[in-house]
């Protein structure tokens, strides 16, 4: 049988992308592509059947399209699975043409039906989802981070290196700006408390951190907090065109709840709101909504939550 | 030498305006006004911004139905110099959307930027760009939160999940946008009267002979997941408190 093809920049999601590799055919040969000399470990126990270290390849998109379609024409197959990830859309729109099949980004679910893939997507800012369906032998699919969790006690694959002719680089780096490498991934927090635009000042960030603390959470934002205002970092943007997240809990403090911020949190299980403004569309959309000035609420909580804290611990 | 400009543009029902069944999660479309897809402001405003540098002419281009003038009237109010519009009977899966776009900007030649958004707010795919770059041969910086001119080159900031590259490329080239790039113009009302007497021309996408590769929608649902909506209001000691009563029975905290 033809094998699957996997791909992603992200290790993690390299991982989960096997196991919906395995979704889509239990018996299929499952061949995960690396690009670079970096550590393989955690990708060949991830259920994989070979990894395919492609050295010196850079994994930046226009390298990375042509050396997985590359992999592609030597195992003969035309079915793909990358990471939608901002990077891993440039790339299936690349390998889309690469492979001449067609593709699909944001996908939450696959599995093949009747001969055809199905995948699962939102559209219109997260109002609508969407099922649409491709040949089932001829596809690239962006899988969201996740949407599959990685398979557990798989055996160890084995590594082939690939060679592959050297990509034409049409695009230098000239620097690269990163966020510390304790920025917390959002996209696998239990608990988040995100803030928005009510809050008046960067310094009562402070305030949202003492939440935070209180709750063992990790603190996201709206858009215009981290686009326009530039108070946190792009990488605590929940929405649309940010992260999509699924916590146990969503903590949304000063949020108005637009559409865009919405379509990020669609997945949380319980959604709580802090907000002012009783119109406000977040309201609609909660599980649990507290009217009222996030400057006095805030505070009140953290005192509550600490003293319930205390009492748990018999103090 | 005066270097032109291309920007893509589509025009897409607005997600605000939905109306869903809430029994069955069934859309009913034909009461949805259309609008300019959001993030196509800004590559319109970019294009426009990085014209007074280039020197050369904007031009802008749709794949749609003939409902897409209304967003185009709009681009050419905001300052673009023409408009092309690809005539298609309804949806085009973006397969055959970047063939068919291939096609039509071979016909702009010549032409040395082309800018697009991150991706439109209807599908939201952000699959063109990366088609184009590939079937164009061209450098494409994706994400790009900032753009300037150096020389022959475009230097772009990308915007990623967790970090910021700056790159740079020659022209021409392919940029795509995301919404923090820039604050778009709004025209005036002299602008909007304006921009009916600029140039439109139609091209009928059959024309071009493309072909999809089948991608099938195969149902669409509007039935989101319902939340409890319970609104608590009141003293804020005893509003918290009760909010913290239903977290610990969620088991949240």
């Amino acid at each position: 049988m033809t094998p699957i093809l996997t791909y992603s920049e992200d290790g993690e999601l390299a991982c989960e992308l096997v196991a919906a590799a395995r979704e889509i055919s239990p018996s299929a040969e499952v061949a995960a592509v690396v690009l670079g000399d970096g550590d393989v470990s955690s990708l060949s126990e991830s259920g994989c059947d070979v990894v395919c270290r492609v050295a010196g390849a850079a994994p930046v998109p226009e390298v990375a399209a042509s050396a997985v379609a590359e992999v592609a024409r030597q195992r003969a197959t035309r079915m793909v699975l990358v990471g939608s990830t901002k990077d891993g859309k440039e790339v299936a729109g690349r390998l889309s043409v690469l492979l001449g099949c067609p593709a699909a980004t944001e996908c939450s679910r696959v599995g093949l039906e009747s001969g055809r893939l199905r995948v699962e997507r939102m559209a219109f800012g997260g109002r609508v989802s969407t099922v649409a369906s491709m040949p089932g032998d001829s596809f690239v699919v962006a899988l969201r981070p996740r949407a599959y969790a990685r398979l557990g006690g798989a055996a160890k694959a084995g590594v082939t290196e690939v060679v592959v002719p050297a990509a034409r680089r049409s695009v230098s780096v000239e620097s690269v700006a990163g966020q510390p490498p304790s920025a917390l991934d959002l996209t696998r927090a239990d608990r988040i408390v995100s803030v928005g635009r009510g809050l008046k000042k960067k310094e009562d960030l402070e305030l949202i951190r003492s939440l935070a603390g209180a709750m063992d959470a990790s603190i996201g934002c709206s858009r215009p907090l981290s686009a326009d205002l530039g108070w946190l970092g792009e990488e605590s943007h929940i929405g649309l065109t940010g992260i999509q997240v699924k916590p146990k809990l969503y903590l949304a403090v000063g949020i108005s709840g637009q559409l865009q911020h919405l379509a990020g949190i669609r997945d949380a299980g319980v959604v709580v709101a802090i907000n002012n403004d009783k119109t406000a569309p977040i309201f609609s959309s909660c599980d649990y909504g507290v009217v009222g000035d996030l400057y006095q609420v805030v505070p009140e909580l953290v005192a509550q939550l600490s003293a319930a804290k205390g009492r748990e611990k018999g103090y | 030498m005066p270097t032109n400009t291309v920007v893509l543009l589509k025009h897409v029902y607005d997600e605000s305006q939905l109306k869903v069944d809430p029994a069955t999660g069934g859309i009913d479309f034909s009461a949805v006004p259309g609008k300019m897809s959001s993030f196509d402001r800004n590559a319109v405003e970019e294009a426009l911004r990085l014209r007074q540098q280039l020197g050369g002419t904007v031009t802008s281009l749709t794949l749609g139905t003939d409902a897409a003038v209304k967003s185009i009237r709009e681009a050419l109010a905001m300052g673009v110099d023409r408009a092309v519009l690809v005539r298609t009977s309804g949806e085009t899966d973006a397969y055959a959307a970047g063939a068919l776009l291939e096609k039509a900007l071979a016909r702009l030649q010549p032409w040395g930027l082309l800018l697009c958004a991150e991706g439109s707010t209807d599908t939201y795919t952000s699959l063109l760009p990366g088609m184009l770059a590939q079937r164009l041969g061209l450098p494409l910086i994706s994400y790009a939160r900032s753009l300037k001119l150096d020389g022959g080159a475009l230097v772009g900031e990308r915007s990623l999940e967790r970090k910021t590259v700056t790159v740079r490329a020659a022209l021409p080239a392919i940029a795509s946008v995301v919404s923090e790039i820039n604050e778009p113009r709004i025209p005036t009302l002299l602008q909007i009267m304006g921009a009916a007497k600029k140039e439109l021309s139609v091209t009928q996408a059959e024309s071009l002979g493309v072909t999809e590769q089948g991608y099938r929608t195969e149902s669409m649902s509007g039935k989101g997941r319902e939340r409890k909506r319970v609104v608590i209001e009141g003293p804020v000691q005893e509003a918290v408190s009760r909010l913290l009563d239903a977290m610990t029975r969620e088991g949240v905290v």
